[in-house]
């Protein structure tokens, strides 16, 4: 069985190979005779492992705690405990597989005896070095307690030789808003209000006005903001609310939040009043396919030999497919409608938001060998179980009160592991049809579908696909594809396996009317 | 005076004993039995993971791991091989250029491979490269070391990088021959 076996416990001759890793350093390799001139002294040294543990203190309102302290290879390491049991918090095992966890206020920060990685509400944070697990006791290098520490505990904390000193804690008196963005995305305007921490909120309107409350007084360093944007007149930040008064009353609004960093987004796009919504009768049950261009903006995706780019390929082919289908009175979101950098998260959590019931993100495929060719269609790959303390999967967004949280615990992270399962299945047959089409258009025979961990593919919450229509690599492929006609069959192509979805698995997802 | 030299000539006498213990043969039966048993030390032939140049198939070579006692210092070997990119003019790499190892460790049954990436590193083009890339590195090394079953690549110690437009590096891989 193989086995990790920790650096600081490897042979001499065994890390020789390993002199490159971060966070260590080795002595450099040396000869058995060197080493048994060398043994003496250091087994003196390690039988007197106490003399060299150093009194340290940690300081917190006033008190101060002993906290014993060691040098390891020129870093200063701080035992870790009698700095939680200061705070009141505790080291306990990890629940969702090895290593430990400190949970403080519903955030969770996960660290390993053997890593320098930690998790800090499942972002990854790299530390100075690896902990040191002596005598019971596991010892932190400084950069633990001044980086993630504090971080979870919202507060600094400072290192002065072998004093830990821990500045008051914040207290989370009401959510600390840290910055606003204005984005005018061609027919809709995405307002996104990043905060420190994920927060509670309501949404309230009425004609020209947005109101989202909080339970606390909002705090913003921010000045007044200036607003230029074609739907938005103003928004004003005060106490427990933010207020967007809107320059037109014809809107339609969609919230979501997402994580890491939390962000709550408002979509204001132009179409149905949203405050007529409730007084008319209930809406027609409907069928929205959602199209989703990929790349945009700065990221311009492939780019083929005669320049052409692949995110200005995947729009003009989703414009003439939604024009198809809106002939066929089909309703359609495309999650760009412009040259516009849109986050993955923001795509899916748009899609999810306006409750599509089909999802198909379209590409264009690049390889290093130019002879690659033909359309590839994948779906989603769940994440297999393992031991390591993965980070959660891309948190879906969605709306208002509906809203389905990301999936912070591992407990909600298997419940989102079988919501997408419901949905996987469909995706396979969506897939395989768009494929089929695809296929066709390129006349070459059959392939089948394939399953990958995309991105934008895992925060989705309805059968959901994604195709590389061609290759811009190969030169035979890239001088068809930006052809209109050629254009023009795919979105075609595209539109009949949507329909072929739509008769004959579709009218499951349809909803039953509202 | 006398008995600190016995000491330290013990101590030193020991200390020696510790260095050779790897080399020290398994204990025959009925003897007293060793300390820990002796790991194995071995060169291992391996097969790394590169693509055809013409068909663009996942496409093996063979290679040998110097001898170790260790196995995370022979994958450390392999993905530096596999980094070297493939011998034969037949074949190439899909990993992309300037990639080094920052760090590997395993938890459990995971390999977390962590890569450095130069500052100037431009986003891989197309998905086909990108799951070609992350395809070499977990089926080279899942399909030698067997006790690995999965392989978590980070960027740059995150698991968010501009390298990867595409898929996501927030699951680990398990390996594929498409």
């Amino acid at each position: 069985m193989l086995k990790y076996v920790p650096m600081r416990k490897m042979k001499p001759k065994d890390r020789a190979g390993l002199h490159a890793a971060p966070g260590l350093t080795l002595p450099k390799p040396f000869s058995r005779a060197a080493a048994g001139r060398l043994f003496p002294l250091l087994a003196v040294l390690y039988l007197i492992p106490a003399g060299l543990a150093m009194a340290g203190t940690f300081s917190y309102e006033g008190r101060k705690t002993n906290v014993t302290t060691i040098e390891r290879s020129g870093v200063a390491y701080f035992a870790l405990d009698p700095v939680l049991q200061a705070v009141g918090l505790l080291r306990e095992p990890y629940a969702a597989g090895q290593g430990f966890q400190i949970v403080y206020q519903e955030r969770l920060l996960v660290l390993g005896s053997d890593s320098p990685y930690v998790i800090l509400d499942g972002e990854i944070q790299k530390i100075e070095a690896t902990p040191v697990e002596e005598g019971g006791a596991l010892y932190m290098p400084g950069s633990f307690f001044t980086g993630p520490l504090a971080g979870l505990l919202d507060g600094q904390i400072r290192v002065a030789g072998s004093a830990l000193t821990l500045s008051s804690l914040k207290k989370r008196e009401g959510p600390t808003l840290t910055n606003v963005e204005l984005h005018y995305l061609g027919g809709f305007t995405k307002v996104v209000f990043l905060f420190k921490h994920e927060i509670p909120y309501t949404v309230k309107e009425t004609a020209r006005q947005i109101l989202i409350v909080f339970p606390k007084a909002v705090q913003y360093a921010g000045g007044p903001l200036k607003v230029d944007d074609p739907m938005v007149e103003s928004c004003l930040i005060k106490e427990k609310a933010i207020l967007i008064t809107l320059k037109q009353e014809d809107t339609t609004l969609s919230t979501y939040s997402l994580s890491n960093p939390y962000r709550l987004v408002l979509d204001i796009a132009r179409g149905t009043p949203h405050a007529a919504k409730s007084k008319g009768r209930p809406e027609e049950p409907r069928f929205l396919v959602v199209i989703d261009p990929g790349h945009g903006g700065t990221e311009h995706g492939a780019v083929g030999r005669t320049g052409v780019m692949e995110k200005d390929l995947t729009l003009r082919i989703a414009r003439l497919m939604e024009d198809l289908l809106k002939r066929e009175k089909v309703d359609v979101l495309l999650t760009r409608t412009q040259d516009a950098a849109v986050g993955l998260e923001e795509r899916a959590g748009l899609a999810n938001n306006r409750k599509g019931i089909l999802f198909l993100s379209l590409h264009m495929n690049a390889f290093r060998i130019a002879s690659a060719h033909g359309a590839e269609t994948y779906y989603m790959s769940l994440p297999a179980r393992e031991a390591a303390p993965a980070a959660p999967a891309t948190a879906p967004p969605a709306s208002g009160e509906e809203s389905i949280a990301a999936p912070e615990s591992s407990l909600e992270f298997i419940l989102w592991d079988l919501a997408q399962s419901e949905y996987l299945k469909d995706s396979a047959r969506l897939a395989e049809m768009v494929q089929e089409e695809m296929d066709k258009l390129w006349n070459v025979e059959k392939r089948g579908v394939k399953q990958a961990p995309f991105t934008v593919l895992a925060g989705v919450t309805m059968p959901a696909a994604l195709v590389e229509i061609g290759f811009l690599s190969n030169e035979e492929e890239e001088k068809q594809l930006i052809r209109d006609d050629f254009q023009m069959q795919t979105a075609r192509a595209l539109v009949q396996a949507v329909d072929r979805f739509r008769s004959e698995i579709g009218a499951r997802w349809q909803p039953s009317g509202e | 005076m006398a008995t600190l030299r016995r000491i330290a000539f013990w101590i030193a006498l020991a200390g020696a004993a510790a260095c050779q213990r790897a080399a020290v043969p398994p204990a025959p039966s009925g003897a007293a039995p060793a300390p820990e048993p002796a790991p194995v030390v071995r060169a291992k032939t391996v097969t790394l993971f590169f693509i055809h140049s013409e068909t663009g198939d996942p496409a093996p070579a063979l290679s040998t791991l110097n001898a170790s006692a260790d196995p995370m210092v022979q994958i450390r070997d392999l993905v530096g091989q596999l980094l070297s990119g493939p011998k034969d003019g037949a074949l190439v790499s899909p990993l992309p250029q300037g990639l080094a190892i920052k760090a590997l460790y395993l938890l459990g049954p995971t390999l977390v491979l962590d890569f450095g990436l130069p500052a100037d590193a431009s986003p891989i083009e197309g998905s086909r490269n990108e799951l070609a890339f992350v395809y070499a590195v977990t089926n080279t090394v899942c399909l030698n070391f067997s006790d690995i079953k999965n392989v978590r690549i980070l960027l740059n110690d995150a698991d968010d990088s501009p390298l990867l437009t595409h898929l996501s590096l927030r699951q680990s891989f398990t390996p594929q021959i498409q």
